[in-house]
């Protein structure tokens, strides 16, 4: 997509968006994604050498590989807002070989779902695409609906299919 | 505190940590306004995500700020308006991009539900924004995975491009 596709599809807000400056907190004062992230940031951190090669590894996959970015496909709403509100507009995506297919196919970094999604294809694909472990999520299938994150997977078991990373929700509030 | 756990062990192991980091509480509606994503709510709860050591932030875009003196509760500092926000998104970001220790943990935006026709358009705003404001990318679902497949391969190359292209700067 070129530049100029960018600002027809944002339309008259173009110049709002593509020539403003931030007056706020300068972006000197900010760590700006760059190709160096890791090595200018991460190394200074308490995480440990094999936490570093998973972070490299979502930060080398995919069509923004090396950039500093990355662009995550997410499928866990079917836990929460339902299989069938998730997936009724394309059922394909009830088996899960397609969400990591559209991740793969669309270039992403990593591929971000649950422990059963991740699981039931984990063998033909961990090696293929960084897995990110969804281990907890809301269930609205209680009656009446409650706010209450619980495990679906173990942290352990994402280490064991392969998974780079895990992911959890927490609700603030 | 089982979240906390959760990464730990995770981190012990290897693998990074993402949080998907929200708010939720019917309170946070007010005067028909819904906080939920208030760039100084979300701000902090970024802060509080990486806080347990979260390497990767999930949040929504900020579609509005003053969360806290609308709601009246918690704390907070004038200059958070006056000085660190504007009304603009970018800088309502920007925000956000702070609360996550001044970006050494990347802010990924979510992309929302899918809307059908709106959708391109929207992820690439929400790309442009997050990428301006010192996010590290876009992490959208339902925009992708709720139509055919080659559509959704062409949004999350759409998504891709805008972080591939250099003339979209950092604000």
């Amino acid at each position: 997509m070129s530049a100029n596709k960018i600002h027809e599809l944002l339309g008259d807000k173009a110049e709002y968006y593509l020539g403003h400056k931030c007056m706020t907190i300068d972006k000197s004062s900010i760590h700006v994604p760059s190709p160096n992230h890791l090595d200018d940031v991460w190394t200074q951190s308490n995480r440990n050498v094999q936490t570093l090669r998973s972070l490299n590894t979502i930060m080398n996959n995919g069509r923004l590989a090396g950039s500093g970015y990355v662009s995550i496909l997410p499928v866990d709403q079917g836990i929460e807002h339902s299989g069938g509100a998730s997936f009724a507009p394309n059922p394909i995506y009830f088996n899960p070989e397609n969400i990591v297919k559209l991740a793969i196919e669309g270039g992403c970094n990593a591929v971000a779902s649950t422990y059963g999604v991740l699981g039931s294809v984990a063998r033909k694909y961990a090696h293929k695409i960084p897995f990110i472990v969804k281990v907890n999520h809301n269930e609205f299938i209680s009656y009446p609906n409650k706010f209450d994150q619980i495990m679906f997977g173990t942290i352990k078991d994402a280490w064991n299919m392969g998974a780079v990373a895990v992911g959890a929700t927490i609700y603030y509030g | 505190m089982e979240v906390a756990k959760a990464f730990e062990y995770a981190h012990e192991l290897g693998m990074a940590t993402v949080l998907w980091c929200y708010l939720r509480n019917s309170g946070f509606k007010k005067d028909g306004i819904d906080y939920h994503a208030s760039a100084d709510l979300t701000g902090q709860a970024n802060h509080l995500g990486v806080t347990i050591q979260a390497d990767i932030i999930k949040q929504k875009l900020p579609t509005n700020n003053g969360g806290y003196n609308a709601i009246n509760f918690g704390k907070t500092s004038k200059l958070v308006y006056d000085k660190l926000t504007t009304d603009h998104p970018i800088d309502l970001c920007r925000y956000q991009v702070a609360n996550c220790y001044m970006g050494r943990v990347g802010l990924i935006n979510s992309g929302g539900e899918s809307k059908g026709a709106t959708d391109m358009a929207e992820a690439v705003m929400t790309a442009v924004v997050n990428k301006r404001a010192g996010g590290m990318g876009l992490i959208s679902g339902r925009k992708a995975f709720q139509k055919p497949m080659n559509q959704g391969v062409e949004l999350l190359n759409a998504i891709q491009d805008v972080y591939m292209d250099n003339s979209v700067t950092i604000a």
